[in-house]
């Protein structure tokens, strides 16, 4: 080869992740504009307050398994494990624990059973789909076990102990203007997990080993350690998810779950996180995740009912995927 | 001149096939120790093995005077050990950059990216090995072979470490570029680097090693200094596994 030859192939166009993410966003207004022309009332201020409510918690989940997707991972056990912690946190609370703690140890069972399936797929080398799904069913037993299979409730408005629950988590009422307290939360999340996935060195490991994970050990990385991170932040951003469902549907039933760790996939997969690891964003999971939550809300409008949504969405994901896997062959 | 690098009976099977049976292997600070033979003889499971990317069956690592019965990755870096591999070991979406630096990137405040400082440091060692790439912020997929492995030698020349290894460094390089980098490769030398060299090209094997280790089967069949022999002579020995 002549050094010329090595020196002209340059200033090739970037990646094409941002593509789909932009497909996504387009579809995204698209959507909203044909609900909010042929939908009922769904132009209004309620209907949005209403879209932001159905994103909280699967917004959570999909953040959360934005990270694990990029390493090339995958967590069946995201929703199983969301109930079961606001199940273990509510019995904890109904045993006499003051609340902010019974919310603090919410969290603590998200983030352990993400360090649980860390574990099992990094150091183990357990494959992420069999490890997660283990996980999954200790959860629906383990939320059974807790609860002796009774309902439990989150404080309401106008409960003794903790009336503050849903002004702070879900929305409060000022003046006749409904404030989307739930929202802010999110966008907190949004904004901290942007930072850490492009600037510092969790994102960075976490791209480069669903890229070329051999190529990370090879530099001498710890590639055990990066890959059980984006696990302890699913898991964290799980717990959070318990706590924003609580808000949003103040009722926990125990041995549910299952199913919404695949509407949050369905999110992070059509914001173009590609399956096959190191590609993806945070704000394509975003976009994702209002994708869901408008048709669910706009078909509703429209007095479709839910299983529509759910054969939409189905074919959603299928296009996702399959210009995922149409990019991958290009690369 | 100290050893640095001295491995002892390595052996290493990967299922019923013997890539190391029982080699041994030494290299001298401040020297060039180039290590030859045919394809297949297991000059790169050794060298996998140095590096800590696989684990012996058997033998001994003694580095600096330290004994190990095996390395993992960490350890050899920790002990100063630099691989640039055959197969280059680049992720394929990350730019330029971002791969020179993979796995010592630098930071700010001991927590943020300096990206800034990784593009302009990347630029400048792309610069010094007069490797031509034009906007380090593409990431590698998108480069020719040839400048993918000068991203992976830039990667491994960018720290100087006590002990360095090029597996084929220069094989997808142009003339020019081959020229550069084995310049830089003569430099370590002068450092007092102890260089070992895996290469096909016999004339960059005399014209940069002081030694020459020569494999057949898994074994070390010799090891001479160059001045004692030829290209022709090497040739000869490699083709023949070693009899002559």
């Amino acid at each position: 080869m002549s050094s010329k030859e090595t020196s002209t192939a340059v200033a090739k166009p970037r990646l094409k992740s941002g593509q789909q993410r932009l497909f996504a966003l387009i579809a995204l207004i698209a959507i909203y504009v044909i609900f909010a022309a042929f939908g009922n009332r769904f132009f209004t201020y309620r209907t949005f307050m209403n879209i932001l409510e159905q994103s909280y918690y699967i917004g959570f989940l999909a953040v959360g398994v934005t990270f694990i997707i990029i390493t090339g991972g995958i967590d069946l056990s995201l929703g199983t494990v969301m109930m079961c912690s606001a199940m273990v946190g509510l019995v904890s609370f109904g045993a006499g624990v003051p609340f902010v703690l019974a919310l603090i140890i919410t969290l603590l069972v998200g983030v352990l059973f993400g360090v649980l399936n860390g574990v099992l797929v990094s150091y183990l080398k357990l494959p992420a789909f069999i490890a997660t799904m283990g996980s999954m069913m200790i959860a629906l037993g383990l939320s059974a076990i807790v609860s002796k299979v009774q309902t439990r409730h989150f404080p309401s408005r106008t409960a003794e102990v903790g009336s503050w629950f849903q002004n702070v988590f879900r929305s409060v009422n000022m003046d006749g203007t409904v404030i989307p307290t739930g929202a802010f939360w999110l966008v907190g999340l949004i904004v901290i997990a942007v930072i850490v996935l492009n600037k510092t060195r969790i994102g960075r490991y976490t791209f480069a080993v669903g890229s070329n994970e051999e190529a990370v050990r090879l530099s001498g990385v710890a590639v055990e350690k990066w890959k059980l991170i984006p696990y302890i932040i699913a898991g964290f951003c799980t717990g959070m998810a318990g706590i924003m469902y609580g808000a949003t549907y103040t009722t926990i039933i125990p041995q549910t779950g299952q199913g919404e760790e695949l509407n949050a996939i369905a999110a992070v997969v059509i914001g173009g996180t590609s399956l096959s690891g190191g590609i993806g964003s945070i704000t394509g999971t975003v976009i994702g995740v209002f994708i869901m939550s408008v048709l669910q809300v706009g078909l509703m409008s429209m007095n479709v009912q839910p299983h529509y949504q759910k054969v939409l969405t189905g074919i959603i994901v299928i296009m996702a995927v399959f210009i995922d896997i149409r990019q991958h062959k290009k690369r | 001149m100290a050893v640095v690098v001295d491995m002892h009976g390595i052996k290493k099977s990967f299922g019923h096939v013997t890539a190391l049976d029982g080699m041994d292997f030494s290299v001298r600070a401040g020297e060039i120790t180039a290590l030859v033979g045919d394809n297949g003889c297991g000059k790169t499971t050794l060298m996998k093995i140095l590096g800590g990317v696989l684990q012996p069956d058997a033998g001994e690592i003694v580095i600096g005077g330290k004994s190990f019965a095996s390395l993992s990755v960490h350890q050899a870096k920790e002990l100063g050990v630099t691989v640039m591999f055959q197969d280059l070991a680049l992720d394929p979406t990350r730019d330029t950059a971002g791969n020179v630096f993979l796995g010592r990137e630098p930071l700010k405040a001991r927590f943020w990216l300096d990206k800034r400082r990784m593009r302009e440091d990347a630029r400048a060692l792309l610069e010094r090995f007069s490797i031509k790439i034009d906007d380090v912020e593409t990431p590698v997929a998108y480069l020719s072979g040839g400048q993918r492995q000068s991203v992976a030698l830039a990667r491994a020349l960018q720290h100087k470490t006590p002990i360095m290894v090029f597996d084929e460094p220069t094989s997808a390089m142009g003339v020019a570029e081959t020229a550069k980098i084995l310049g830089e490769i003569r430099r370590l030398k002068d450092d007092g680097i102890a260089v070992i060299l895996i290469s096909h090209n016999l004339f960059h094997v005399f014209d940069l090693a002081d030694r020459v280790t020569v494999m057949a089967l898994g074994r070390q069949v010799a090891t001479f200094d160059t001045k004692e022999s030829s290209p022709e002579a090497l040739h000869q020995l490699i083709v023949a596994g070693g009899v002559v």
